[in-house]
């Protein structure tokens, strides 16, 4: 994808808008990745809101699964009994609806991470389930995979907290928050 | 090569975000693993419980309630209990319940009622998809 180039400045604003898409392996590979975050979220919502549905009274997607076998009965009736799942479903509800609008994206993909990663865990460990562990319609598992796809995806938005070396900034970091926020996307591929 | 603003782009990710929410929803909601006309359905293994005991002890509608909360062919060692007929309400003191993953056991006095004698109880209740799957009844004596 590459930006047109166009004069005068009434058309400046509509050319920036403007992108033109090749049909190449890059392009293939961006609309592979929206399509799994599309999903991904799509999941997610899904999931967080059929359990505020239930507490709401309102007609869930599906009823909260409690697990197959005791451990993970144990840990989900758990969750929901300590109120662990109020925090997480609201994670889902967010994180899914930052996925389908496209904002926030990598910060929303790492939100969900831990959750995808827990979901992992008590399919394969808890329910046992290693004969569905490459099965790409059980979300059990293709959850956690979607989820790690799309953050290396993103992975460019995490290199700086790699940082070998770093110093405590203060508080007024913040302020370079409108900053970030009015930042056009600017992928160096595109 | 193909032009296209990056505003229609944008919407035409967010319409197809959207249609896989709808499908996710449509799919989930049919599947037919849900047994939506279970009363317990999506709910903690403790309520369903508490549900059931409201239902057959406080209002003794025993009857109506085993129809709906026992799933079809769950083991009960006390298929003759107060709690699975209907009639007068039956006063009834939990003690204690207990609950881990799908087991909830309920310690409670089932005082005099309908002309049969008061008794202590420990029922462990089995949940599987929104019912009891089993009950087990220990008879007991409290000593207070």
């Amino acid at each position: 994808m590459g930006l047109d180039s166009n004069t005068g400045p009434a058309s400046a604003g509509a050319a920036a808008d403007r992108v033109e898409i090749a049909l190449t392996a890059g392009t293939l590979w961006r609309g592979v990745i929206t399509l799994l975050r599309l999903f991904l979220g799509a999941w997610m919502l899904n999931s967080g809101y059929s359990y505020w549905a239930q507490e709401f009274g309102w007609p869930p997607a599906f009823p909260q699964p409690f697990g197959t076998l005791p451990a993970s009965n144990q840990m989900l009736v758990t969750m929901v009994e300590v109120g662990l799942f109020d925090f997480v479903k609201t994670v889902e509800v967010i994180g899914g609806l930052c996925l389908i609008f496209g904002v926030f994206v990598p910060a929303a993909t790492l939100l969900l991470l831990p959750v995808s990663a827990v979901v992992f865990y008590n399919a394969v460990f808890l329910n046992l389930r290693t004969d569905r562990l490459f099965s790409p319609n059980y979300m059990g598992v293709s959850c956690l995979y979607i989820n790690v796809i799309v953050a290396l995806a993103y992975i460019r938005h995490y290199l700086p907290l790699l940082a070998l070396h770093s110093a405590p900034g203060s508080l007024r970091d913040l302020a370079e928050l409108p900053t970030v926020l009015s930042k056009p996307d600017n992928n160096p591929h595109h | 090569m193909i032009t296209a603003s990056r505003r229609s782009l944008k919407l035409l990710s967010i319409g197809i975000g959207l249609l896989f929410t709808g499908a996710v929803y449509y799919t989930m909601h049919n599947n037919p693993r849900w047994d939506w006309t279970a009363p317990g359905v999506g709910k903690l293994p403790r309520d369903i419980v508490a549900e059931f005991m409201d239902q057959a002890y406080t209002k003794g509608q025993g009857g109506t309630a085993q129809q709906s909360y026992f799933a079809k062919g769950a083991f009960d060692n006390a298929p003759a209990a107060k709690d699975r007929r209907d009639g007068a309400p039956v006063p009834h003191q939990i003690r204690q319940v207990i609950a881990q993953g799908m087991t909830v056991a309920v310690i409670h006095r089932i005082a005099p009622a309908r002309g049969e004698p008061g008794v202590d109880v420990i029922d462990v209740f089995t949940i599987k998809e929104g019912r009891i799957a089993r009950r087990d009844r220990y008879p007991t004596h409290f000593t207070q």
